[in-house]
């Protein structure tokens, strides 16, 4: 008998996961400074940028190991200690430029730098590293910040809704997992920048040069699976966590091992099977595009030739050289020829044109969505067509977006213009509703509206004042209502802050005695105004 | 996330094509390759996959039950995480699920144990156990398979009575008697002088002849006890404060009542208005006197099983007085209910006059005597009161 060793919750190996992820991280990072060595490389083939992945690799390490010591500050120190990095790291890098491209003598240097201060500074071995570098800092504090929300929220199936952290940590996930595709396509452009020749005569001239793209790319790839595997089990994990499933002890080591032998397995076969037939497909993909367009041609020929015929048939005698605009006109003014139509025949002809073509228009649309109405809840189910429908749907809320923000913009410069009045009434004005549709919205509107009217006649409600406190004094000015005045401010406070069910007989008292209230009020007012 | 993989492959290989890049071929390969194993994987594992799950499946109440669950991987490929569920009743454990989640390696088996314990008889079922896998990446759905549930039979509590006094009118058994009128001539146990009046069957002619001098056999007297229980399962027959406690600890001294006759090679059945699991179609047949531990695992096997009613088909004196017809002269009657009327006297009276010898056990805390308890006595009706096992215990 094998007995499963087992754990209820987390456990040493559980714990490692995290720190695997920021291994996998600094690998990533790794392949993306090969990639951008080997763009470089194309461009200035006399400088060395071997250096990058390390540099990268080194950053990455540095900010990781910064990260955890701030974790525990609060942001203002938090994005102070950022500046003072980001400093470090201009100066560092500038350092390992100088020392890589070989300015060692200080005096030159500074001598240069005193006549030609920018050129001097920013020269190439600097950008060249600053860029990576900067990357390297900016994904590493992104990622580390992923990972430590990932695994706080994580946490949280103990007391939270399990749903509720499931979704929350698949978001945090497909954060993770996007910024690493985006990294991915951001190499393989490098690469391809690498590796295509490039021969524009006179101008520039990039020959082939040695591919080692392929392995790099795979070894992204395959680290990027990984780590979606390893946040599929923190997932997984939470779950059965959540469920208090017993676990194996051994789960995470043997699914670090198992991704990896899927990895391998894939990689073997990706580089078994053929790559050589990309020029035959190619010119298949032509020969069937220009297929494709010869339809599609003949499809608008056939479509557009009734109208040809009776446009060609009715304006073939209206033709008249063109004239230039802004130029007067060198022809002398028409006359009407000898047995030609009048006036009113051709604004019959036009009409019945135009009929013809709104009407055929019409027609044709009608039938069209007769037939797509059937249509369109099947290609609803079509993953293609849903796809094409999301991107413009999330293109007009891109659009919305960007609508609202300048408005947004706009509305806060306003009020910077002219800033607002404090208003003098603080009042409950935002809980009012413009249709009080159930016996609720109605108490709140009533309340509402004996605050303002008693603010009119002198018992300002302060802004700091709870409803309670507000009650207190509207009792000691109308001591003989106290006791419709507690209802109203129990009511309201019920309608307020409970979900208990209030009905309308409960509103229509409230009515009532607001209107008590009121009249109350303004008689007390009349009274002390005389 | 599937749909958006087979996309971003397609990109790729398509870009890869038309540019000739090799790495984008290859790139496109390595994650069809790695999207076609993940998706396939976890149905092949599942496929090749074999569990049972092993247990007694016959035990008396506070025992223990060890579960084995067995669980074999055929394939050549590992699995990579398997989630197992086997539900059980509350009533066995604390937990009302054994969950574990494991790995299995290929063409290994694992054997999984939990334990379970009888609180209480009834017919448990253990399962159905579910089995949950999924791919490493998350990109399909969790798959599952599972086993059925099997069933735990637990019999009810059998407490050994000491010496219940059950009378009989049947002669001549194996049970011995007070009453000289049940002599039994296969128990001679000594031999007296004739005297007047004496059969001349009793005459043992050896002995005269020995003796000089007419002796007659003196035999012991006994009773064959044939038994059979009517157990009133009808909730309303019950004190509404009792209708828990009061059929369980009828089922109890049934079963008690059945395993002494059975101990003292009597014959013993049973006739109940409850409800059987495997039966709740239709009322439960009744079971007739026998003798035999077999039989007596037969009586002990239904009333782990049976259930109470409210309202059931026949009530305890339509039961009487459809059974009574069936069972033999002198056969002794178990009554075990909750509640004791004149109706229920009266079809025991009928009963007292066919020759049958009824007795009546109120069974619960709170018992119900609506007539009482000296009317049945006037009649020579027994009736004993059992509020708990413990009065079981002394009986």
């Amino acid at each position: 008998m094998n007995p499963v060793k087992s754990s209820q919750f987390s456990d040493l190996s559980f714990q490692a996961l995290p720190l695997a992820q920021r291994f996998i991280n600094i690998c990533l990072l790794f392949l993306l400074g090969l990639g951008f060595a080997g763009a470089l490389n194309r461009i200035f083939p006399q400088t060395h940028f071997q250096h990058i992945p390390w540099l990268m690799v080194g950053i990455a390490l540095v900010t990781l190991f910064t990260q955890t010591r701030t974790r525990e500050m609060d942001t203002s120190e938090k994005n102070a200690f950022r500046i003072s990095e980001g400093i470090t790291y201009l100066v560092v890098l500038k350092a390992i430029s100088m020392i890589i491209s070989g300015q060692t003598d200080l005096v030159e240097i500074f001598h240069l730098w005193r006549l030609h201060f920018l050129e001097t500074l920013f020269d190439l071995p600097y950008i060249t590293s600053l860029l990576p570098g900067m990357i390297a800092w900016g994904y590493t504090l992104i990622y580390s910040d992923l990972f430590d929300e990932f695994e706080d929220r994580r946490k949280d199936f103990r007391w939270d809704e399990l749903g509720k952290v499931q979704n929350s940590l698949k978001s945090i996930r497909s954060k993770m997992v996007g910024g690493n595709v985006a990294l991915l396509i951001f190499l393989v452009f490098l690469l391809a920048f690498a590796n295509t020749p490039i021969d524009i005569p006179n101008v520039l001239s990039l020959p082939l040069t040695a591919k080692a793209s392929a392995a790099i790319v795979i070894l992204f790839t395959a680290f990027l699976l990984i780590q979606l595997a390893i946040t599929q089990l923190s997932l997984l994990r939470t779950y059965w966590e959540h469920d208090r499933s017993q676990i194996d002890v051994s789960i995470n080591r043997k699914w670090l091992i198992y991704s990896l032998i899927v990895m391998a397995t894939a990689g073997v076969i990706s580089f078994l099977l053929p790559t050589e037939y990309s020029r035959q497909f190619f010119t298949l993909f032509l020969w069937f595009s220009s297929i494709l367009f010869s339809f599609f041609s003949l499809f608008l020929y056939l479509l557009s030739y009734p109208f040809l015929l009776l446009f060609h048939f009715l304006f073939s005698q209206d033709e008249s050289p063109p004239t230039l605009p802004g130029l007067p006109s060198t022809q002398p003014p028409v006359t009407p020829e000898p047995g030609s139509m009048p006036l009113w025949f051709e604004i019959v002809k036009t009409i019945i044109l135009w009929g013809i073509i709104l009407g055929i228009v019409f027609l044709a649309g009608r039938r069209f969505f007769s037939t797509t109405s059937a249509l369109l809840p099947r290609a609803n189910r079509n993953f293609l067509f849903q796809k094409i429908r999301d991107f413009f749907k999330s293109l007009i809320n891109l659009f919305f977006g960007v609508k609202n923000l300048i408005q947004e913009q706009i509305t806060q410069l306003k009020l910077q213009i002219t800033p607002p009045r404090l208003s003098a009434k603080p009042s409950f004005r935002a809980l009012r509703s413009r249709h009080a549709h159930n016996a609720r919205e109605k108490i709140l509107n009533l309340y509402c509206d004996l605050v303002d009217f008693a603010g009119d006649h002198g018992l300002q409600r302060a802004a700091s004042q709870t409803p309670y406190q507000y009650h207190s004094l509207l009792s000691s000015a109308l001591p003989s209502l106290s006791s419709e005045i507690m209802d109203i401010t129990e009511i309201f406070v019920e309608a307020r802050y409970s979900l208990h069910t209030l009905d309308e007989s409960t509103a229509s008292r409230i009515a009532s005695e607001t209107l008590l209230v009121k009249k109350a009020i303004k008689h007390n007012a009349e009274e002390s105004a005389d | 996330m599937s749909e958006l993989v087979l996309i971003v492959v397609a990109i790729f290989l398509m870009i890869g094509a038309i540019t000739g890049e090799t790495y984008l071929l290859v790139l496109g390969y390595l994650i069809a390759g790695a999207y076609l194993l993940a998706r396939w994987w976890p149905g092949h594992s599942l496929k090749n996959l074999s569990a049972r799950r092993d247990f007694p499946d016959h035990v008396f109440p506070d025992e223990v039950i060890p579960v084995q669950i067995t669980i074999k991987n055929h394939s050549i490929l590992p699995v990579v995480w398997l989630a197992i569920r086997d539900l059980h009743p509350i009533d066995l454990s604390d937990v009302h699920t054994f969950k574990q989640v494991i790995t299995l390696s290929p063409k290994k088996t694992l054997h999984l144990k939990y334990f379970l314990k009888a609180n209480h008889r009834g017919y448990f079922p253990i399962g159905p156990m579910t089995l949950e896998t999924s791919d490493l990446f998350g990109w399909t759905n969790p798959i599952h398979s599972g086993i059925p549930a099997s069933f735990l039979t637990v019999y009810p509590t059998v407490i050994p009575l000491r010496n219940p006094f059950l009378p009989s009118n049947s002669p001549i058994g194996l049970l011995a008697h007070t009453q000289p009128l049940y002599e039994d001539p296969n128990r001679v146990v000594g031999k007296r002088d004739y005297q007047q009046g004496d059969p001349l069957r009793k005459v043992d002619w050896k002995a005269t002849a020995a003796q000089q001098k007419i002796q007659v056999k003196t035999y012991e007297p006994s009773t064959d006890l044939e038994t059979v229980v009517f157990l009133n399962l009808d909730t309303e027959a019950y004190h509404p404060r009792s209708r828990f406690d009061g059929p369980e600890l009828a089922i109890v001294t049934a079963a008690s009542i059945a395993a002494w006759s059975v101990k003292k090679r009597q014959a013993v059945g049973l006739i109940t208005n409850g409800l059987d699991i495997l039966n709740q179609t239709g009322q439960i047949r009744p079971i007739a006197p026998r003798k035999g531990k077999q039989h007596l695992m037969r009586l002990l096997e239904l009333l782990a099983r049976v259930k109470t009613l409210s309202s059931p088909d026949l009530d305890l004196n339509q039961m009487i007085n459809h059974y009574r017809q069936e069972l033999g002269w002198g056969t002794t009657l178990f009554v075990l209910t909750g509640a004791v009327d004149e109706s229920l006297i009266h079809e025991l009276r009928v009963t007292q006059r066919m020759g049958l010898k009824p007795i009546i056990i109120l069974c619960g805390w709170f018992v119900e005597l609506k007539v009482p308890i000296q009317n049945g006595l006037a009649f020579e009706i027994p009736v004993r009161i059992l509020n708990t096992e413990e009065d079981l215990k002394a009986w």
